[in-house]
């Protein structure tokens, strides 16, 4: 346990003398279990799963060339940059984090949730067999020890789904965790303070980290560089509306997912350069679906990258994603941050407001946001119908799954809820359903004409 | 003009042969190992005992979990379009259908329709075999009893044993114990009908059930399940003739619409 303590007190200073030390400690004396042997082996096969996605999106017809950036970032190239970078690098989960001041205090922040099937086995051994495909890969990445995981020295999870929540406590056997105090009732006053105490804290756990203190110039940078990243986004995500598709979701969320370990500088610019190119794209009546290809919302657990079976499925059924609202995609980097006044409370209370108030993840207790975003993303992309998905084991989507069917119904919305995992076997009874949801939007529509 | 539906389920494979206002031939197999021999045997068994020929059939929809997996047919359905199509033509005493319950080899679903007998919903058990034909197949294994017997089987208990498991592999052992401790076969029989059933009434719950209800597929030809079915759904449903073709005639009939279509 000294050992350990000793690395935290390295790693964040002695928090323990000011306050309750916010550091998990470990479960045990002994080592946990690694396996460091088989690190090149997975290296590999994540390679190899990310390189299959890339070929089947290389191959379709009018992919935006601006694509091959995020082609090239995703199968590598950041891990050296970021080692030679000698920067120090802090891992997290969720969307809450905010970057801001991560970005103020020179540290890189990498988002680790994870999307691999293959990492899955060697936590299953670790975590119960009743644990979410998510946590259960991310975690295989920390026993196998695979990038970019390898290169933070800390990992910062919220207290948001109860997975995540006990993940926690299973990886602070292996790299110091903080876990950030996500309020559940994010309406309540209460819950606001304690948000915004909790970011105070957080701002001096990472100034510690990184050795250097953060001043409001610094802020006020990182808050600017950061709202251009958002300015990128939300232009990229309004020329989703094109009647013709511009871009697949595959392709989105391959753009998102860059962004979780990318230099927002640099993504930034080249987000910019792809939505130029779909602009033209746009005008010239260019689309990488045909005009009466039926558009769908994709809702529910995160589909990360290279986990992209029910994408594959639904483009097989030749229908297209025009949005969706999920975590890892279009609310991620969604939500400005509004300054109000530019001094450090008011940039921290402005970065606090962000990641609390505008969140829409089904961890909070009463969730009406997500519900009234879900039905104007309908409205403003047009879609004729909804795929919600749950990752097996994950229930709160699957709780909230009811509200929204209602909701759905009442505007005349189709919906199709499936089930499922990052393994590949139930394929083909997920196709038939995807399929049969297809002939039923299509009976529909020919009904309506 | 004369078309073809070719269902193609896990267990077995059908073929109904279809002229626009009735069924002309029929014929069932075992899948077995080879979807495309199968579908090739039930089709051609179909024309030869109707003394149909090949030239007269223009156009083959196909069906079910293998519809990919054979060779030949214009093109293919899902097995919910091919039900819900195959039973609103057949129709049921009781008015227009609202709800089709299918309980096939490897799946069970529910289907909720519309006025015209458009798909409002539906609903599929997920990749476990719990609730489907399969389930049951096993039980029977276990107990020694033919399929066709579990369900006059049944209607002689008086008490059915609860059984708690859904998953085959559990269930199994459950029976295994009872058997050990000379519970009698009817009992557990019974009991097996309302554990299956209780996974299909949830399904329906989602979709609410609207009568009338139809009940279709292999499933459907045990009397035991339909009682237990009853029973937990309160309302009374109907099977039809000929209950394991529904889906293709299904499939027989948007073959013929198409090929009308295709002559205009
Ligand atoms: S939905 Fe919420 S809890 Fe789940 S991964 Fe996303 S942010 Fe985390
Ligand atoms: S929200 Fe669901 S999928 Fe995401 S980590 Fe939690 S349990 Fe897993």
């Amino acid at each position: 346990m000294q050992v350990l303590n000793n690395v935290k007190r390295a790693l964040l200073g002695d928090v323990t003398q000011e306050k309750e030390n916010p550091i998990l400690e470990r479960r045990y004396e002994e080592e946990p279990y690694s396996e460091p042997g088989k690190t090149e082996e997975f290296r590999k096969k994540i390679l190899n799963a990310s390189m299959q996605n890339l070929k089947s999106m290389q191959s379709k017809k009018n992919r935006p060339k601006a694509m091959a950036y995020f082609d090239k970032i995703v199968t590598g190239s950041r891990e050296e940059e970021i080692k030679k970078s000698g920067k120090k690098v802090l891992g997290y989960f969720c969307s809450f984090i905010p970057e801001e001041i991560l970005y103020a205090a020179d540290v890189i922040p990498i988002r680790l949730c994870a999307g691999s099937f293959d990492t899955m086995d060697v936590a299953e051994g670790i975590l119960p067999r009743d644990v979410c495909p998510m946590v259960k890969s991310s975690f295989g990445f920390k026993v196998l020890g695979l990038p970019l995981m390898e290169l933070c020295e800390i990992a910062v999870v919220p207290t948001s789904c109860d997975a995540k929540k006990k993940m926690g406590y299973y990886l602070a056997d292996y790299m110091p965790v903080w876990m950030l105090h996500l309020p559940h009732k994010k309406d309540s006053d209460k819950s606001v303070k304690l948000w915004l105490e909790e970011m105070y804290d957080f701002k001096d756990a990472v100034e510690k980290f990184a050795g250097k203190k953060i001043s409001k110039k610094a802020l006020e940078d990182s808050t600017k560089l950061l709202r251009k990243r958002t300015d990128a986004f939300r232009r990229f995500l309004e020329l989703r509306k094109a009647k013709l598709i511009p871009i697949s979701e595959k392709d989105f969320l391959l753009v998102v997912y860059v962004s979780f370990f990318d230099d927002a500088e640099r993504w930034t610019k080249n987000v910019s350069l792809l939505c130029d190119e779909i602009e033209k794209n746009i005008e010239r009546g260019i689309g990488v679906h045909s005009k009466d290809t039926i558009r769908l919302l994709l809702t529910g657990s995160a589909t990360i990258w290279p986990n992209f079976k029910i994408l594959d499925i639904i483009e097989k059924a030749g229908m297209a994603i025009a949005v969706d609202q999920s975590c890892v995609g279009t609310w991620h980097l969604y939500e400005p941050v509004e300054v109000e006044e530019y001094s450090l409370p008011g940039l921290m209370q402005a970065i606090a407001e962000r990641y609390l108030s505008p969140s829409i993840c089904p961890c909070f207790t009463v969730n009406d946001d997500r519900f009234d975003n879900l039905t104007e993303l309908i409205k403003a992309y047009e879609v004729d119908g909804v795929i919600y998905h749950i990752l097996r084991l994950c229930q709160l989507f699957d709780m909230e799954a009811e509200t929204v069917k209602k909701i759905l119904e009442k505007e005349n919305i189709p919906m199709l809820k499936v089930v499922t995992d990052y393994s590949k076997e139930d394929v083909g009874q997920l196709s038939t359903r995807i399929e049969a949801f297809k002939e039923m939007i299509l009976i529909r529509e020919e009904g309506e004409k | 003009m004369i078309t073809a539906g070719i269902d193609v389920g896990s267990v077995t494979t059908k073929c109904v042969l279809f002229d626009g206002k009735k069924v002309l031939g029929k014929a069932l197999t075992q899948t077995k190992a080879d979807p495309n021999l199968a579908a090739e045997f039930v089709y051609k068994k179909a024309l030869e005992e109707n003394k149909i020929s090949k030239e007269k059939i223009s156009f083959i929809v196909s069906t079910g979990y293998g519809r990919r997996a054979i060779d030949y047919g214009n093109t293919s359905v899902t097995e919910i379009m091919a039900n819900a199509t195959g039973a609103y033509w057949v129709g049921c005493p009781k008015g227009e259908i609202k709800t089709i319950i299918d309980l096939g080899g490897q799946d069970s679903k529910v289907i909720a329709l519309e006025k015209g007998g458009h798909i409002r919903n539906f609903v599929m058990n997920d990749k476990c075999s719990a609730g489907t034909g399969r389930f049951l197949e096993n039980m029977a294994n276990v107990l020694g009893v033919s399929l066709e017997e579990l369900g006059s089987f049944s209607l002689k208990s008086k008490n059915p044993i609860a059984i708690n498991s859904t998953c085959t592999v559990f269930a199994e052992s459950e029976i295994i114990s009872l058997i050990s401790k000379r519970a009698k076969k009817e009992d557990i029989i019974a009991g097996l009908h309302i554990s299956i059933s209780k996974k299909i009434v949830h399904m329906a719950r989602e979709l609410g059930v609207r009568e009338p209800v139809f009940f279709d597929g292999g499933g459907s030809k045990n009397i035991g399940i339909k009682k237990a079915l009853e029973n937990a759904l309160g309302v009374e449903i109907y099977v039809p003739e000929n209950s394991q073709f529904i889906i293709a005639l299904g499939a027989a009939i948007v073959a013929f619409k198409l090929a009308t279509k295709q002559q205009k």
